[in-house]
């Protein structure tokens, strides 16, 4: 089987190396982005096996880009796992783990994120 | 324009730098004033701690949001009786840029780019990705303007750029300060680095070009620099804590004797790091002294301590390496070791 590319989109840069490097060691090869609209450009330039996406980020917004992608019959298919506050915890937040779900990701894992979750679920999509 | 190219920059103004100088020796000799602010519930957007070096006691040195400066001032106010000095500035900003990687060079440019500016900073702190740097409310024109002169970023031309791409989400930056207290505190990873020095180099605002340029020089050469914090020193300067690996010791040397001649640096060598990737360090208060009361009780003693965006980077004399580790082991949650 091929390798696998996860793109890691997250303004986080200390969660985006973390992730990286589990991805990294578990054979997938990864590509970072730092916002939203870095994100959607580096998809346009290399299309993802699978993305790894932050919702509060600048200028778009996880939810932004999660809907613009499953909105577009070109990327539709990209599995995409969305990374939320913890809405119970965080009450003043604009972005909840429940409003997440309606955005038509594949996945939905809440923040503080467990790592090694993210990296099963990552390769729960390839097997 | 036509810097160092990088992915990002974050921004934090509206802060208060708060610094504990103590005739006491030993990082674990701060722990008490750590404990009083996590104490106090008071959360840090960066700290850096220090032993000892050229002769003086420890320093804890550390940034919270201005209107809990005061309050933090107070709290540690009796550690003036003990015969330790205080200061505390309000108005400073943290600026950080990503991804870092140690990659030297990157620190070089951040240095050379303040001194370009005759901007004295407050403090520097290195993560696993990120380099932060802090200044004073008036230098943060000039050090944004370093920034952008030094380095370029995908995303934003200019400070400006960035504050629109914010504009509205203000409060995001501040908004994830977590409001829950975990059984056991959660970290995305522990990597750990052996072999390296810890080198101690005081520099006034003279000297920062010069190391910022030995720092690029090593950079360009493949030297990498895992851990860097900067704290106050004298007057008018700070005291740099740099991390290499053993191997690169003579080049480091060269260099600093080479363009920094009247520094009177130390070297301290068989060392090792460990640094925690996140998440919480910056989001909520605690995550230092919880790390600080873990080493204590393993009788680990931290030589340097640097926590900057959301992670903590930790140098221990080698033996202790193993000890700290199964001491983390113990007290956070934490996937397998990298």
């Amino acid at each position: 089987m091929s390798q696998k590319y996860v793109l890691i989109v997250d303004d986080d840069p200390d969660l985006v190396e973390t992730v990286a490097m589990m991805l990294e060691n578990k054979g997938f090869e990864v590509g970072k982005a730092y916002d939203g609209v870095e994100g959607e450009e580096s998809v346009k330039n290399r299309r993802p096996d699978a993305l790894v996406l932050d919702v509060m980020m600048p200028r778009k917004d996880g939810y932004k880009l999660c809907r613009d992608l499953k909105g577009n019959e070109a990327t539709r298919d990209i599995p995409i796992i969305l990374l939320t506050a913890v809405g119970e915890a965080v009450p003043s937040t604009s972005y909840t783990h429940m409003e997440g779900m309606s955005t038509e990701a594949d996945e939905y894992i809440p923040k503080p994120v467990d790592a090694a979750t993210l990296v099963r679920t990552v390769e729960g999509f390839f097997a | 324009m036509g810097g160092i190219r990088l992915g990002g920059i974050k921004y934090l103004e509206g802060l208060a730098h708060l610094a504990v100088f103590s005739p006491a020796r030993g990082i674990l000799a701060g722990e008490a004033c750590i404990s009083r602010l996590a104490e106090t519930g008071i959360n840090l957007n960066l700290l850096t701690c220090t032993g000892e070096a050229a002769g003086e006691g420890s320093v804890v040195a550390c940034c919270m949001e201005n209107e809990e400066g005061a309050d933090s001032y107070a709290a540690l106010r009796e550690e003036s009786e003990k015969g330790a000095t205080l200061t505390l500035q309000s108005d400073t900003a943290i600026l950080s840029v990503f991804p870092y990687n140690k990659r030297a060079e990157i620190a070089g440019e951040l240095l050379a780019g303040m001194a370009r500016e005759d901007v004295l900073p407050c403090a520097f702190a290195s993560s696993p990705s990120s380099l932060s740097v802090v200044v004073g409310g008036p230098d943060r024109g000039k050090a944004a303007k370093a920034l952008f002169h030094s380095f370029e970023f995908s995303s934003y031309a200019s400070l400006q750029d960035w504050h629109a791409a914010y504009r509205g989400k203000e409060h995001l930056l501040r908004e994830i300060v977590a409001s829950y207290r975990e059984r056991m505190i959660k970290i995305y990873g522990v990597v750990a680095q052996r072999d390296l020095d810890l080198w101690s180099v005081p520099a006034g605002l003279d000297s920062m070009a010069p190391l910022g340029a030995s720092l690029a020089s090593l950079g360009a050469a493949g030297v990498k620099l895992p851990f860097l914090i900067a704290r106050p020193w004298g007057r008018n300067g700070l005291l740099f804590e740099l991390c290499f690996s053993t191997e690169d010791a003579e080049r480091v040397r060269r260099e600093l004797e080479a363009r920094v001649p009247d520094a009177s640096f130390l070297r301290r060598t068989s060392v090792a790091a460990f640094f925690i990737h996140g998440p919480h360090f910056g989001d909520r208060y605690g995550i230092a002294d919880a790390l600080l009361g873990t080493l204590r009780k393993s009788h680990v003693v931290p030589l340097a301590l640097g926590c900057a965006v959301s992670s903590i980077s930790t140098v221990v004399r080698q033996e202790d390496l193993e000890p700290g580790l199964q001491a983390l082991e113990r007290a956070f949650e934490a996937p397998a070791r990298q």
